[in-house]
């Protein structure tokens, strides 16, 4: 069963006219951006994110594990969706799988349009870096470098420019609540201020898609609250879609659809029950 | 480059530990290939700064270091009378024991002809040598024994008065010391008998071709340029301590390599997680690759600078308290060992770089 969205959004202007870094107006897609040297994407207007029957089992055998089962799902720009699942469910597995870190046993990957199974790894790397921004439970920002350095890291990576990069961040931070943070190490910072500063790098490159993993798993309750609404405001304001996996039901609210993933099979998920503890 | 530069600096100790770590090996390896070129340079300098154009010895007798030539005294007056010998200066040395105050130490006794050449040739203390009973000794010779100018001191079976300390005439364990040719002879129980005539050609007269006229005239002897003589007696100490140097400096070079490897091993290993997320947000393991190797060469190339400034001084250090251990460190051998020590980080870097390379991406997932 593949889980459609629920929404329709319109084509993102930005996409269409401006360089999502630095929003240079620019005439052609496929190319790097004349001002930041962006490496562009094609306009697509389709989904971002296209998963269809996908299938992994770890091992083989008697003791082998299906982590998923026929799993699939459509998600569209700007859309946030929500998997959540009790451990064991698959969804790390899906994350893997979706993030390209992981070859699932079988089933499709759809990156706007693009099949990825056959992407090479140089491809499925790049594609990474420049088409999904990743949150992690743990924050996984780089001790050495600062808040800002850290955002800057993808930028850099991908070829932009130091001043546009540099402009870049300073302008996630500012959004995310941060600039006063800029030139602190994360040691120096507190949990929900780290994460804060992982949505700003998973957001520096404008990614289609970003995948979450239990973003708010280590935060308090209030800290866990700010960072999701700062992720959903920011992703929607760029147009990216969104995938949350975690076993928060309190990020419900913030999301377009709660999908439940449990036994490796996905399907919608009660407003009222997102967890599926009632059935 | 800037992510490479930063996790250096982020961890000062580590940074600091591994900076003493690379110029420690670079001190190591430059230090033994110092003492390596500088026994060689300076353990012929009495034959490199006589002036002899040919060294006339016993037939057999090739080097100084390992052979005794014995000579009749009236080889000189024949070498003397060859056509283009403009001087012939006799000479009457031996390998002897300095035995003072309980301590023995090796050194050459070199007994010659006032006024001729042979005898020290610059002094940092005392006066040159006017008579019998008197003698120059080498200065480091002189300080490992507390010898001062003015005292007496025994040499083989007589007592010499101290009138002055030579200079550049010791070389791992190799010192000289200076009296005239009869005190020599007498010392030696050798009267009649000479060790070498030092020969010095006419301007313009090639030293082959002196040796050459020598050995025709004077059939009793062997005749060697003085550079031919000089190569012989330094193979001969190469042969003695080179090799035991020699593989001290490899020694040095596998414990640089090791010492590099091991710093830039636990610096990757401690910054797999932070490569695990940069490979999981789309880092190539290429770029990865770069970032260690950076690391690497930056540490080598700070490391060293720091090690080869240390060398200046150990050099010094040892100047003073070992004068006959010469650190020769010549421009080509920094260059050598900077391009060295960079091979060692290269080599170094090649198991983190395996690593690196072959690091799953969703390392950056596992809690």
């Amino acid at each position: 069963m593949t889980v459609n969205s629920v929404t329709n959004p319109s084509p993102n202007p930005v996409r269409g006219g401006a360089c999502p870094v630095c929003e240079t107006p620019i005439g052609h897609h496929g190319a790097l951006c004349s001002s930041c040297r962006r490496p562009l994407p094609a306009i697509d207007a389709g989904p971002v994110l296209e998963v269809s029957d996908l299938e992994h089992t770890y091992g083989s055998g008697p003791t082998a594990v299906h982590a998923l089962r026929g799993m699939s799902l459509r998600v569209q720009p700007g859309e946030v969706v929500l998997v959540v699942g009790p451990s064991g469910g698959g969804k790390t597995t899906a994350l893997l799988s979706m993030g390209l870190l992981l070859t699932p046993s079988s089933g499709t990957v759809n990156h706007s349009g693009v099949e990825t199974r056959a992407m090479t790894e140089r491809q499925r790397s790049r594609q990474r870096l420049l088409g999904i921004g990743f949150v992690f439970q743990q924050f996984n920002l780089l001790e050495a470098l600062t808040a800002l350095e850290n955002v800057t890291l993808p930028l850099r990576y991908a070829g932009v420019r130091t001043a546009p990069a540099t402009a870049r961040a300073t302008r996630l931070l500012d959004d995310l609540g941060l600039a006063h943070r800029a030139t602190s190490r994360p040691r120096e910072l507190s949990g929900g201020e780290k994460q804060r500063v992982a949505v700003a790098r998973a957001l520096a490159l404008a990614p289609r898609l970003i995948l979450a993993d239990e973003p708010t798993a280590n935060l308090d309750s209030a800290s866990g609250h700010q960072v999701a609404e700062h992720l959903v405001r920011a992703a929607r304001h760029q147009r990216s879609g969104v995938v949350v996996v975690t076993h928060d039901t309190r990020l419900a609210d913030a999301a377009d659809r709660v999908l439940l993933l449990e036994d490796g099979r996905l399907r919608e998920s009660s407003p009222s029950d997102p967890a599926g503890t009632r059935r | 480059m800037t992510i490479a530069l930063k996790n250096l600096v982020s961890e000062t100790g580590r940074l600091v530990t591994s900076l003493i770590g690379v110029a420690f090996a670079s001190l190591l390896v430059l230090v033994m290939s110092g003492i390596y070129i500088g026994t060689i340079g300076q353990v012929t300098t009495y034959i490199d700064n006589t002036p002899a154009s040919v060294w006339v010895a016993q037939p057999g007798v090739t080097q100084m270091f390992r052979s005794v030539s014995w000579l009749p005294a009236d080889t000189a007056r024949s070498v003397a009378a060859v056509d283009g010998v403009t001087s012939a200066s006799p000479l009457l040395g031996v390998p002897s024991s300095f035995d003072h105050d309980g301590s023995h130490t090796a050194y050459y006794l070199v007994g010659y002809d006032l006024g001729a050449a042979g005898g020290p040739w610059e002094l940092t203390e005392g006066r040159p040598i006017r008579s019998g009973g008197e003698t120059v000794m080498d200065a480091v010779l002189a300080a490992k024994n507390d010898v001062g100018v003015g005292d007496v001191v025994r040499l083989v079976d007589r007592d010499f008065t101290v009138v002055g300390l030579s200079d550049e005439t010791a070389a791992v364990g190799n010192f000289y010391a200076f009296v005239t040719l009869a005190d020599a002879a007498q010392l030696l129980r050798a009267s009649g008998r000479i060790s070498y005539v030092l020969a010095t050609a006419a301007t313009g007269l090639a030293p082959e071709t002196l040796a050459q006229r020598i050995e025709e005239q004077v059939p009793t002897v062997d005749a060697l340029t003085a550079s031919e003589f000089a190569d012989n007696s330094r193979s001969i100490v190469i042969s003695m301590v080179g090799r035991p140097l020699l593989a001290m400096i490899l020694i040095g070079l596998l414990v640089g390599i090791a010492l590099i490897s091991l710093t830039v091993l636990s610096m990757t290993q401690e910054q797999m997680r932070d490569f695990g997320v940069l490979r999981a947000i789309g880092v190539r393991p290429g770029q990865l690759v770069v970032t260690v190797v950076v690391q690497a060469l930056v540490l080598a190339v700070v490391g060293y600078v720091i090690g080869a400034g240390a060398t200046f001084g150990v050099r010094s250090l040892i100047k003073g308290r070992l004068g006959d251990v010469t650190v020769s460190v010549p421009p080509w051998l920094l260059a050598a060992m900077a391009a060295t020590t960079l091979l060692m980080a290269i080599l170094g870097s090649l198991l983190p770089v395996r690593r690196v390379s072959a690091l799953d991406p969703a390392l950056a997932f596992r809690r």
